[in-house]
């Protein structure tokens, strides 16, 4: 479903990935792992297509790296959930608004968004707090909002970049718990991170490592 | 949902950059303002000169002692030239009665003998009323010997065909200067919403909005401040020509004539600058890279 082959990535003169094999198959839960800057956001983006291998090809779902027009990319997003650290919510709109956004923008009927906008909230557990606004909420809060916003559209495939980054251990917990009830219903999840208590709570994940420009499966 | 969506972002989008959008409309109002005036402007003076050139004529004159048949004949030829749309014949007699009316007396009490020649006044076709089509005429003229003398306002013509075609040089080229600029600051204008809303274009990105999805609230308004600018400088215009202009008492100024579908043109012509303007502004700074 996501398959690396022989990918090279580069930024000028700073080599990131070489000759790099992966692949993740459907419904699983996959972590990456790594120093800052070895290149676990890099490899995201390869995935939701914001940047492409200098030799190689990333194949998405249908999408392959080498074949997709720029004009195709957004509906490789629609098909993807994408979580950051820093939440990436919309300050002047509600929770509702925020995660309904991400049906707006694929043109959906007003009725459609309603009802699955509530389910995602129901689903992260925030449907009692769907008109309160971004700021009003606290760090967890507020991803949980994002990763309804990820899923309302029902990917088959969520990436999640350090999404507990700014979280205390406890509200981690909570999204990592959350994270896997999602991925229990068939959804796979790659999730880029440097913190090794998270991913002692997900016992059948798959773990790899970036290390020498290349990834190491460690578990 | 989507253009309910789209145009409410336009909305948001004109609060949020106020003052530029102000701005740009303030100076494509300007910009509309002046090329409808000098569209006004030059029409009429377009129409007076045309006014003008239907006056023009040629008047030649013939030598004493030809027969009816022979001045029938002449007449047949000067007909027959492209040029020409029409031949009045002035005899010596009714000559002599222009005279009369103009110079309130009878030649024959100055003079025992009519001096004055016959003539013909001679009327050009509409596209040949220039200095150029009257010197081909003259030119034909003289080849024939039973004519005297060509009479024309060589000067007159050069004059106006000069200053119009001056006038006419400028207005265009003040148009699209005018037009140019306004472009530019529409451009500006775009470019600062885009930047003010650069993180809800990223999400847009993140949860895969088409680009011409993004680009639309960005274009609508564009097309606003267009149709905005349009409608004042056509209401201000409207006004000129109806309340102002009338007050004065001058012939000249208060027959001015405004061009069939003027106005409905004004405002197409704002809302064309301000399309071209946003779409010109979206395609540049709205990009595909989500990440920086």
């Amino acid at each position: 479903m996501v398959e690396f082959n022989n990918v090279s990535v580069w930024f000028d003169d700073n080599l990131v990935f070489k000759d790099l094999n992966f692949k993740v198959n459907d419904g699983e839960f996959v972590f990456v792992t790594g120093p800052t800057g070895s290149g676990k956001s890099t490899l995201l983006r390869l995935i939701y297509m914001d940047i492409f291998p200098n030799r190689g090809k990333v194949i998405v779902g249908r999408f392959d790296s080498r074949k997709i027009k720029k004009r195709q990319i957004p509906y490789l997003r629609r098909r993807l959930g994408i979580v950051f650290q820093d939440f990436k919510l919309l300050d002047d709109r509600n929770v509702f608004e925020n995660v309904a956004f991400a049906l707006y923008v694929t043109g959906a009927k007003r009725k459609e968004i309603n009802r699955k906008v509530l389910m995602a909230l129901t689903e992260v557990g925030l449907s009692h707090k769907k008109n309160s606004m971004p700021d009003e909420l606290s760090g967890g809060e507020q991803q949980r909002v994002a990763i309804a916003r990820a899923i309302v559209n029902e990917p088959f495939l969520i990436l999640a970049d350090e999404p507990t980054g700014n979280l205390d251990p406890d509200t981690s917990t909570e999204i990592i718990e959350l994270l896997k009830r999602i991925n229990l219903r068939g959804t796979s999840i790659i999730m880029a991170t440097h913190n090794y208590s998270i991913i002692e709570m997900v016992k059948d994940a798959k773990v790899f490592q970036i290390s020498n420009h290349t990834l190491v499966q460690i578990k | 949902m989507r253009f309910r969506y789209a145009f409410k972002e336009a909305m948001s989008g004109f609060k949020r950059s106020r003052l530029s959008a102000f701005a740009s409309i303030f100076v494509l109002f300007v910009s509309l303002l002046s090329m409808g005036t000098f569209v006004i402007v030059g029409y009429n003076v377009n129409r007076l000169i045309k006014m003008i050139k239907e006056k023009i004529e040629i008047e030649v004159f013939i030598k004493d002692g030809r027969t009816k048949e022979q001045i029938d004949s002449l007449k047949k030829i000067v007909k027959s030239f492209d040029e020409v749309e029409d031949v009045i014949y002035i005899s010596k007699e009714e000559a002599a009665k222009i005279f009369e009316k103009e110079f309130g007396e009878d030649i024959f009490s100055v003079l025992d003998f009519n001096p004055l020649p016959a003539s013909f006044k001679i009327k050009l076709k509409e596209g040949f009323r220039t200095s150029r089509g009257v010197e081909s005429v003259v030119g034909k003229l003289r080849k024939i010997p039973d004519f005297e003398d060509v009479k024309y306002r060589r000067l007159l013509l050069r004059i106006i065909e000069r200053r119009f075609q001056i006038l006419s040089w400028a207005f265009l080229g003040g148009g699209i200067l005018l037009s140019l600029i306004s472009i530019l600051l529409i451009v500006n204008t775009i470019r600062l919403s885009i930047y003010a809303k650069r993180k809800l274009i990223k999400i847009m990105q993140l949860v895969g909005a088409t680009r011409g999805f993004i680009m639309l609230p960005f274009l609508i308004q564009g097309l606003l401040q267009g149709l905005i600018a349009g409608i004042l400088s056509a209401m201000i215009i409207y006004t000129m020509l109806r309340v102002v202009i009338p007050q004065f008492p001058d012939d000249v100024v208060s027959s001015v004539n405004i061009p069939d579908l003027f106005f409905p043109a004004l405002v197409l012509l704002g809302l064309v600058l301000g399309f071209v303007g946003s779409w010109i502004s979206a395609r540049k700074y709205i990009t595909y890279k989500l990440i920086s």
